[in-house]
């Protein structure tokens, strides 16, 4: 299910006094498959581009292709584009409102129209892939703990079978333990289903560590778009717009800079360790 | 040395419901000096929120004392003392303001302790620049973003004159400039205007530079120390679901490859420093 | 996006009126109400128009907002001015609908009390369209307060108010984001019969009130935290001072009363 975007354009409030252009002409392709990282600052226009993506906004000009259907032609039922391209919000966990969360979850596949038999697969299924146990399935979706409540909202999108999955900061307020379950669970997911995925986050340091490709949104317009390697090497333009770049890879830009033999598009501390222990050798060995 | 809050033997339990009880805190004795930086770090259930909770009366100890200034947190002649001694910042920048316009929920405090008029203004006027939001004054909260609405509130709590700020998760729903915003703010107030800062996260950088950082697990202080000697426990700190810098985890992963790399490194310039020395 | 949305219907500006005690202005506003309904002759209105004009024209208030407030009870209107039209006894009858009878009588009432109606709500547009909730808030409690011996809530009000403009323009936000997440669950709040909508609405309500809940508690623990003890010994940055254009509002205002009172006992 590829995604095309062509030229979207986005101006919140038009027409008044208020108007503000959230998206400028943003164009670019994501393939099937892949994981995609969308890094900017609050108001770069990355939530606005997202909303775009399921029908929630429609663009004031411009094309969104998924599957080659324009999405903003309004004969498409916004239905079928939310079956195909799973949302999952900032803080999903507020939006729980069942008695239980075996109903919670059941919530978008009823929407859908499936059958009782078919909801009930989906359910547990979707509770199988999160890590949350069957036996929870009656309690009370309030009753958990904050980092289970997003995974039960996490589950509720899944259950309704996206073959896209788009997460706003899914780790926004969670400690390190927290964000790291969440972070491999949704490695996890993209792995076995195949699923496109688009992980939106302000730590680069995550980004760097899933994403085939990595979209810096800046002012509504992309910025950098390319590998994590293509996009870390524009470290100044970075930190320019205030992103700057993983720890691990100014570590390495700064060795380059006294002569160590290490590329300066490093991304992970594995990475950065052989170069640095094939450094170290080689001036004990001298 | 002055100590501004002390411990001796806290505990604390909460009852959920009639049977069940959890201890939250076990047993906490500290002493915290006057004008330092100091960060408590811990996962969420640590009960590191609960102990914040502690320092201005919100919660009293099930056993043991908690003393602020010298007075005794259970008693409640001191209350409102306590409570403009040792100011509290919440997580939530949203549900701890106030009132409709900037100046006025800074005022909000200090209207509380019944000040004059005139001396609030002055206050809110001196809080308000402390943290750069002068300039905001007369603006809806609503129209902030996420880290400037912190610093009103930070402001709120400096218009009190209070001898220690305790902030708990100020920056765990801000986006990096946001969280940047407040934690330089928190650091001139400790160093300028010599406020004892006590600042409660789950983010090993924003503690790097404190004077000291006390690590919680399962309601008991785990470590207490300067950072690079809290740091080093890069093993420990995993164990109990705590991140450290990535550079002062690759010097871990070094020294388990048998290089004599300090432990103690937590930034890039003290890496590149000891590896091009 | 309602983020730009201002709470009632004020109208920034700097005029005279504008920058009235809002003590003041509430006052005023209740003269001028109590006026209305003092005059018992069409010529009397004149001087209520001339009244109106004058503060519309000091505040440059675009007349279109003043019209616009009278939009939402345009039914009242009608339903007043038709009730008293064909229910009032009395007076010779000019026209007859079936069982409905239109006697002069009538007809006067209904346009006094059409009239009336009309006056009452532009005079409190032109309150609220002038001056900020807040400080409609502190003007609400400045007045109440000398009440509040006799157990009338002038702080608590006031806090309320005050609590609840905070709070408009971040719930309302809320109400966005739950409605577009449930929207991307395949929600459906716009199509259906009202019972269906009405259901519809528990993935919004439910959410929201929640979240209400949590903001109150998390509220109430800063405000203790921040020494919040009720409105005791409480002092405010803030102090209303009465100006000499207060005094001249005043005078203004009770000129009008005293045109209106001659109109009705001395004139024709």
């Amino acid at each position: 299910m590829p995604i095309k975007v062509e030229n979207l354009s986005f101006v919140y409030n038009e027409g008044t006094p208020y108007a503000t252009v959230a998206l400028n002409n943003v164009t670019f392709e994501i393939q099937d498959e892949e994981f995609v990282g969308i890094i900017g600052h609050t108001g770069s226009g990355k939530s606005t581009l997202i909303q775009h993506l399921n029908g929630l906004l429609k663009p004031t000009s411009g094309k969104i292709y998924i599957n080659g259907v324009d999405i903003t032609d309004k004969k498409v039922s916004l239905k079928d584009i939310r079956k195909e391209v799973g949302l999952v919000f900032q803080y999903p966990e507020y939006q729980l409102f069942e008695e239980t969360i075996f109903k919670d979850i059941a919530f978008g596949p009823t929407n859908l129209g499936l059958s009782e038999e078919e909801i009930e697969k989906r359910v547990y299924e979707a509770m199988d892939i999160v890590g949350i146990s069957r036996e929870l399935a009656d309690k009370s979706p309030f009753e958990v703990s904050g980092g289970q409540k997003r995974r039960i909202a996490i589950a509720g999108i899944l259950a309704m079978k996206p073959r896209i999955l788009i997460l706003d900061e899914p780790t926004a307020g969670l400690d390190p333990k927290g964000r790291e379950e969440i972070l491999n669970k949704i490695k996890e997911i993209h792995d076995k289903y195949k699923m496109i995925t688009i992980l939106v986050s302000h730590s680069m340091e995550d980004i760097a560590r899933f994403a085939d490709k990595i979209i810096v949104m800046n002012k509504g317009r992309i910025e950098i778009i390319g590998t994590p390697r293509e996009v870390f090497r524009e470290a100044e333009k970075l930190e320019k717009m205030g992103l700057g770049v993983p720890q691990i890879t100014s570590l390495a830009r700064e060795l380059q800079k006294k002569g160590v033999t290490i590329p300066e598009d490093i991304l992970t501390i594995e990475e950065a360790k052989e170069y640095i222990i094939r450094y170290l050798r080689g001036t004990k060995n001298v | 040395m002055e100590h501004i809050i002390t411990t001796q033997n806290l505990s604390f339990e909460y009852h959920a419901e009639e049977q069940t009880r959890h201890l939250v805190l076990k047993d906490i004795n500290l002493q915290f000096e006057k004008g330092q930086f100091i960060g408590i770090i811990g996962h969420n259930g640590s009960g590191k929120s609960t102990l914040a909770k502690h320092f201005n009366a919100l919660l009293l100890p099930t056993e043991g004392k908690v003393h602020v200034k010298g007075m005794d947190t259970q008693d409640t002649n001191h209350l409102w003392d306590i409570r403009q001694t040792a100011g509290l910042v919440f997580q939530n920048p949203d549900n701890q303001i106030v009132a409709t316009i900037v100046e006025e929920d800074v005022a909000f405090g200090p209207e509380n302790l019944g000040i004059p008029p005139d001396e609030i203004r002055e206050r809110v006027e001196y809080a308000l620049k402390a943290v750069g939001m002068w300039e905001y004054k007369d603006y809806p909260p609503h129209m902030l973003s996420g880290g400037q609405k912190q610093r009103v509130a930070i402001a709120g709590i400096i218009a009190m004159k209070p001898e220690c700020i305790i902030l708990d998760e100020p920056t765990a729903m801000l986006d990096p400039i946001g969280r940047k915003e407040v934690i330089s703010t928190i650091k001139k107030l400790n160093k300028e205007d010599g406020i004892t800062v006590i600042l409660i996260t789950h983010f090993m950088e924003e503690v790097v530079d404190a004077d000291r950082v006390i690590v919680m697990d399962n309601g008991k202080v785990v470590l207490d120390g300067t950072p690079k000697e809290v740091f080093k426990e890069v093993a420990l700190l995993k164990k109990i679901g705590l991140s450290v810098p990535q550079v002062t985890e690759l010097a871990y992963q070094l020294k388990r490859e048998g290089f004599d790399v300090p432990l103690d490194i937590l930034t890039v310039e003290e890496m590149v420093e000891f590896l091009c020395r | 996006m309602f983020r730009n949305i201002t709470i009632g219907q004020y109208i920034p500006g700097d005029s005279v009126v504008h920058k009235l005690d809002p003590r003041i202005k509430i006052i005023i506003t209740f003269i001028f109400i109590v006026a209305i309904f003092f005059i018992n002759k069409l010529s009397g209105y004149i001087f209520a128009v001339l009244y109106l004009y004058l503060v519309i024209a000091i505040s440059k208030t675009p007349f279109s907002y003043i019209l616009k407030g009278l939009r939402p009870v345009i039914i009242i209107l009608l339903l007043t001015v038709s009730l008293n039209m064909f229910f009032t006894p009395g007076g010779t009858v000019l026209y007859t609908l079936g069982p409905l009878k239109v006697t002069t009588s009538g007809l006067r009432l209904a346009v006094f009390m059409g009239l009336r109606l009309i006056f009452l709500i532009i005079g409190t547009s032109l309150l609220t369209l002038t001056t900020s909730p807040i400080s409609l808030t502190d003007g609400i409690e400045h007045i109440l307060k000398p009440f509040s011996r006799i157990g009338v809530p002038a702080h608590e009000l006031a806090m309320m108010m005050t609590i609840a403009l905070r709070f408009i323009p971040t719930l309302i936000e809320e109400t966005e984001k739950i409605m577009k997440a449930q929207m991307a669950r395949g929600a459906d709040f716009e199509s259906g019969n009202i019972v269906k909508r009405a259901k519809g609405l528990v993935p919004l309500l439910v959410p929201l009130f929640i979240s209400a809940f949590r903001r109150a508690d998390e509220l109430a623990v800063a405000m203790e935290s921040r020494c919040y003890r009720g409105g005791q010994n409480r002092t405010r940055m803030k102090q209303l001072k009465i100006q000499p254009r207060d005094y001249e509002a005043l005078a203004v205002t009770l000129i009008m009363v005293l045109l209106i009172v001659w109109n009705r006992v001395w004139t024709w």
